[in-house]
């Protein structure tokens, strides 16, 4: 018939599996490139705060003091910039999508105990030795103008 | 002389793609007149570059339109390379193209199935899409994202496609083409599609140079309009680029062109793939604009060719970005060429522009 | 990329300059508004040479009371950016060949473009000028 071109293509998908996916009962196909949602190894992370800073939705939140990083899943579009711009490398994308929720998601990762320890022992010798210095100026500059 | 009556049409209609308005002016079942009006998906996109850094700027570019995505990251980019003299290494320049060819080739794919929606052929709409649904495929392995894809990025792109890689996205391609070809036989074949397309909605050559019209809605009218042919990027290494022309200017020939335009796609994209060097995929870019630092860039996109303008004021935010896009120089040209056609034939005349609204509209 | 071509034009030689560029064989491409320095606009209005990918460019420096005359007669096309212009901007654009008046583009609140910079960018450019 001359008319029905579309007849292979119509055959074939009739005895052929769907073109289309059961999803959620059945699992995506995930890639390796795929942008699902942003993963975190928390004890690199530096909180410096440049995710933050450069993230073009403002979807991240960085404190420093608390050592804690938030990220709220719902302003996140996956750009990865974060993960461009991270210095320490604690940004991956992961490729499983966010699963939906009914709830506004703000996840916030909070550093280990012992990598907390680690970070406030590390600080604690730093003021300390910044308040020595301080003393020891202090110090030179009253024995100088005791000389002069 | 007929009753004049004017009938709404649009923004919300079955075989809109987006929302568009326009008021035809009909005298009995003819139209006469037709009246635009756009602004129902207004964003403020351009003021948006006073709040969002030039190099994160790009990914507030690339949503500015679902299907063009690509094209508009890529026009952007260009822009700010262009203005901070940015040198982008080749590597990057021949992916870029590899990326903007596939996203012409799913946007013509997609525009087939809603033309093919609007008479009716719904079958021939879900065949085509099921096979865009390979170039989606591929758009996820190699970058991420089926849609939106933020791999492009002023100084050049930020993933890499390995060779291997690339071959079997020609392979793909080499599979895709056979189907292709089938679909567009049925279509362009049809006895009931060429009575509904033949003929109507022609614009004269004459006619599409005075309304300025671009892509492939001005080549249908005869005129030689391509961003690609004067291209100074890696579109200049193709050995021959000749743009699809046809003299008739009805909407046959619109979609003809279109369909024609995704054969020469997949053989531009074997050629970059023959000739991709090794090497860099991005260079790092560093500093801001300069005050008062201006260029231009354009960009041919599926829909026609798009005009980005870029303006630094030597902060880290740009002064002024502006898009123009095809849609927006094609709503005269529409508006010619639905005047004087019948009623019934508005829907396939305003498909066969491919409007994209969310472009123009930003 | 063509080297940048903008040609400062008063608004009085606009429609002369504009119709020799189309005697030439140019195709209008787009115009639009920014703002410039002290207060005032800058109209850039663009032309495109198909054979050879060339960009030229039309620059007026308006005070944003001042009325510019439509080039849509020129080139039908005009009208929808400077419909836009007119919107977006309050650039007073006299003649236009068809003249929504303000309702071509549905906005919140008229004039959108022409409020002040948003705050970040000003901050960092009085910053950068400081420095």
């Amino acid at each position: 018939m001359g008319e029905f071109k579309l007849g292979r293509m119509t055959l074939k998908s009739l005895f052929s599996k769907p073109a289309t996916k059961l999803y959620p009962f059945e699992e995506p196909t995930y890639y390796q490139e795929t942008k699902g949602h942003i993963v975190i190894d928390v004890d690199k992370c530096r909180y410096c705060g440049v995710c933050a800073n450069l993230c073009p939705t403002n979807a991240i939140e960085v404190d420093r003091k608390a050592y804690t990083w938030t990220i709220d899943r719902f302003r996140c579009i996956q750009c990865r910039n974060c993960v461009h711009v991270c210095t320490e490398s604690a940004l991956i994308m992961a490729n499983e999508y966010a699963e939906p929720s009914t709830e506004h998601v703000r996840e916030v990762f909070e550093i280990s105990p012992e990598e907390r320890e680690k970070r406030e022992a590390a600080a604690a010798e730093k003021a300390a030795k910044a308040a020595k210095l301080k003393e020891e100026a202090l110090a030179k500059k009253k024995a100088k103008a005791k000389e002069e | 002389m007929g009753q004049r009556t004017v009938i709404p049409f649009g923004p919300q209609h079955p075989v809109l793609p987006e929302p568009v308005h326009l008021d035809l002016v009909l005298e009995d079942e003819r139209v006469v007149d037709a009246i635009p009006q756009i602004g129902f998906i207004h964003r403020g996109l351009e003021k948006l570059v006073e709040k969002r850094d030039y190099q994160r700027y790009v990914y507030v570019a690339e949503r500015i339109c679902g299907i063009c995505s690509f094209g508009h990251s890529f026009g952007y980019s260009r822009a700010i390379e262009a203005l901070m003299n940015i040198e982008v290494p080749e590597r990057a320049q021949h992916l870029r193209i590899i990326w903007h060819e596939l996203s012409r080739m799913h946007s013509h794919m997609l525009w087939l199935g809603l033309a093919a929606d609007a008479f009716g052929f719904e079958s021939l709409f879900m065949h085509t899409w099921r096979l865009r649904e390979r170039i989606l495929e591929i758009f996820e392995r190699t970058a991420g994202g089926r849609v939106i894809l933020s791999v492009c990025t002023p100084g050049g792109v930020f993933s890499d496609i390995e060779n291997t890689e690339l071959r079997a996205i020609c392979d793909i391609l080499a599979t895709m083409r056979v189907e292709y070809d089938q679909i567009c036989a049925t279509f362009f074949e049809d006895s009931s599609v060429r009575s509904r397309l033949v003929g109507v909605g022609v614009l004269s050559q004459e006619t599409a140079r005075e309304f300025g019209t671009v892509g492939p809605f001005a080549r249908a009218s005869g005129l030689a309009i391509d961003g690609r042919m004067t291209d100074t990027d890696a579109y200049s290494k193709l050995v021959a680029f000749e743009p699809i022309l046809s003299n008739d200017g009805d909407c046959y020939a619109r979609c003809w062109c279109r369909a024609q335009e995704v054969r020469q796609s997949i053989d531009i994209i074997n050629e970059m793939v023959d000739k991709i060097p090794q090497g860099e995929v991005r260079a790092e870019v560093k500093g801001n604009p300069a005050e008062g630092a201006e260029a231009f860039a354009r960009m041919e996109q599926p829909r026609g060719e798009a005009f980005y303008y870029v303006k630094g004021n030597g902060t880290k935010y740009l002064e002024r970005f502006r898009v123009r896009t095809p849609t927006a120089a094609n709503i005269p040209g529409m508006v010619a060429a639905i005047r004087g056609c019948d009623l019934a034939d508005v829907p396939n005349i305003i498909l066969t522009i491919d409007p994209c609204i969310s472009c123009t509209e930003r | 990329m063509s080297p940048l071509e903008i040609i400062n034009t008063p608004t009085s030689e606009l429609l002369e300059r504009a119709s020799a560029l189309k005697t030439y064989g140019m195709r209008f491409a787009q115009c639009h508004a920014q703002h410039a320095a002290d207060n005032r606009f800058d109209l850039t209005y663009s032309f495109v040479e198909d054979a050879t990918g060339r960009i030229v460019s039309l620059r007026l420096n308006i005070d944003p009371q001042e009325s510019v005359p439509s080039v849509s007669e020129i080139f039908p096309c005009a009208f929808v950016f400077e419909n836009e212009m007119h919107d977006l901007y309050g650039v007073h654009v006299t003649g236009i060949s068809i003249d929504f008046q303000g309702g071509f583009y549905h906005v919140h609140y008229p004039q959108p473009m022409a409020q002040a910079p948003a705050q970040p960018a000003a901050k960092a450019k009085s910053a950068a000028s400081e420095n």
